[in-house]
């Protein structure tokens, strides 16, 4: 009995198994939590100097988490500041300036870690604007069938390398169009024209047409060399009616640029099919009315005819009268 | 009668004077001391940037367990992220595979991701066997608009889920269940054609959620859906998934 007991559990299993394509596996941990700081590093060297620098690490999260730290090169492309994180072929690549005394930390629940590295400037760099990513990377071992989940928070290093370099940048545009779906959006163009980055800092207020303001944005953007960057304000959870003003300045190197106000109307496509709806009804209803008073005026015309026609018959009726009365004295 | 009069009278003056003074030195002294307190001292606070990132549904992994049939079965997990920067220019956050080559579940053989994409490019729906890949929501290039995950438009801030879906009734046979980090499997076809990505490669990785100035805490959930048969064999499928917070 026992033995065609075991033979039956043998085919089962046996017949079963071929059929578990990914095995069970252990539940996925809880929650996955970092923070770092800062988000980037700006800061000046001189050609052959070494310079020791920190980034830290908080872990918020309710588990301990191991982590990797490393460097990458960092560019952008596009007037939209694609990042990429990738080498350039034939370009300098800025992470080899980077060093780690460790690779791997392991940071617990709560805990705050300093991290140091140390950035190398080799004495044949070239003067200006050098670029990397400091990248911090969850590294926690999973045994799972599926997808290990990594969490990765950079920060972008901005380096200059001291020396004779060209510094200066336009302003190209400041464009907001007038009619607009939520969320109200605009466009400043600023364009880096020397060897270096600089920082540009963007005011832009949205007024109603009361002069009540409704949205303040502030935002802080560094535009590499020979770059244009968009910057692109925009009011989160605009009305999805209303006209508005935005207005404001931006601020790089030396110059202080005015963006002077412009009017935005705000529809959302609910609005505009609201309002569409009402165009159309109003347009029925000038072109029922003009029909409707077309019919009456012309009645009223006929009326007014005949009326003159009357006026103009009675002094002639008139007239005859007096000159027969007329006749008769005579 | 008059003595007393006097006597009151010079009382009164006295009083009076007295106070003068008393108010004079009071409001002297007053004086003094809001000069001495007048001393300025600059008060700088320096608030450092950061950048926060959580996965919290799966963790460090999302498990796509499941037994396939022959025709085949749609399985599905989904992650919540959350995450902010109080850096005034915003964040970029990505999604990539680690691998630069491949962004394949990896065993005993390969289950390929549906496709790939590049700057918000096409999405297709897990209409062949043996694929896989992501849909993130809110989706900023609207990858699922057309053939997608339709749902609402914001997301519901206590659940994460997408505003209107509640446990237990997502539609298109995508994770319902409220236990964290495992799937949700099914042999029908997902209804309301759920659309998934393939995951990018690592070297490419796809913006999932951006914004161009600080923001308080914000939601995204990634899901992944895998289709199989029986025609792979048995195993670990493993690969993973980087998500990627920078600011701009």
């Amino acid at each position: 009995m026992k033995n065609n007991y075991k033979k039956i559990m043998v085919a089962l299993v046996t017949f079963l198994s071929p059929f578990a394509v990914l095995s069970q596996a252990s539940a996925a941990t809880g929650s996955q939590q970092l923070e770092i700081t800062p988000t980037s590093l700006v800061a000046s060297f001189d050609k052959g100097t070494t310079s020791t620098e920190t980034i830290t690490v908080i872990n918020p999260g309710t588990v301990g988490n191991d982590i990797k730290i490393y460097a990458t090169p960092f560019s952008v492309s596009g007037e939209n500041y694609s990042q990429n994180f990738n080498p350039i072929p034939n370009a300098e690549n800025v992470s080899n300036w980077f060093s780690f005394s460790k690779s791997i930390y392991h940071i617990d629940a709560g805990q705050t870690l300093e991290i140091p590295y140390t950035i190398k400037v080799p004495s044949s760099a070239l003067a200006g604007g050098h670029y990397a990513t400091i990248f911090v990377e969850t590294n926690n071992s999973a045994n799972i069938n599926g997808v290990v989940i990594h969490d990765r928070l950079g920060s972008i290093a901005y380096l200059t390398v001291n020396g004779p370099v060209k510094n200066s940048g336009n302003f190209l545009s400041w464009s907001v169009p007038y009619l607009q779906r939520p969320d109200l959006t605009a466009s400043v163009r600023v364009q880096n024209t020397g060897g270096v980055h600089f920082q540009s800092t963007l005011n832009a207020t949205i007024q109603d047409v009361f002069g009540s303001t409704k949205y303040k944005f502030y935002t802080q953007h560094e535009i590499l060399p020979q770059t244009i960057r968009q910057i692109s304000p925009v009011w989160p959870k605009t009305p999805s009616f209303g006209l508005y003003k935005i207005s404001g300045s931006i601020q790089f190197l030396d110059q202080t640029v005015k963006l002077p106000g412009k009017y935005v109307l705000v529809m959302s496509s609910f609005v505009r099919m609201i309002v569409l709806i009402l165009i159309l009804l109003i347009a029925v209803w000038i072109v029922v009315k003009i029909r409707f008073s077309g019919g009456k005026g012309s009645q009223m015309m006929s009326k007014l005819t005949n009326k003159k026609t009357v006026k103009k018959a009675a002094p002639k009726k008139k007239l005859t009268n007096k000159k027969t009365v007329k006749k008769s004295k005579k | 009668m008059i003595i007393s009069r006097t006597f009151s009278r010079n009382i009164n003056s006295a009083i009076l004077v007295l106070s003068v003074l008393l108010s004079a030195v009071f409001i002297s002294g007053a004086s003094a001391t809001v000069a001495t307190s007048s001393t300025s001292t600059l008060i700088t606070a320096n608030l450092s940037s950061v950048l926060f990132l959580s996965s919290s549904n799966c963790g460090s992994a999302c498990n796509l367990n499941f037994t396939p049939t022959g025709t085949g079965t749609y399985c599905t997990v989904y992650d919540n992220l959350s995450y902010f920067t109080n850096n005034s220019g915003g964040y970029n956050l990505y999604i990539s595979d680690n691998s630069s080559s491949t962004a394949a579940l990896i065993g005993a053989s390969t289950i390929p991701s549906t496709a790939t994409v590049s700057g918000g490019g096409s999405a297709s729906a897990l209409s062949s066997a043996n694929t896989w890949g992501y849909s993130a929501y809110p989706d900023p290039y609207s990858l699922s608009s057309t053939n997608g995950v339709k749902f609402g438009s914001t997301v519901n801030a206590s659940t994460n889920y997408p505003s209107g879906v509640t446990l237990g009734t997502l539609s298109g046979g995508l994770q319902t269940t409220a236990t964290t980090g495992t799937s949700s499997c099914g042999t029908s076809s997902l209804t309301g054609s759920p659309t998934f990505a393939g995951i990018p490669l690592y070297s490419a990785p796809q913006v999932i959620s951006y914004s161009a100035s600080q923001v308080a805490t914000t939601y995204s959930t990634v899901f992944y859906g895998i289709y199989a048969n029986t025609a792979k064999p048995s195993g670990a499928y493993t690969t993973t998934v980087v998500y990627t917070i920078v600011a701009t």
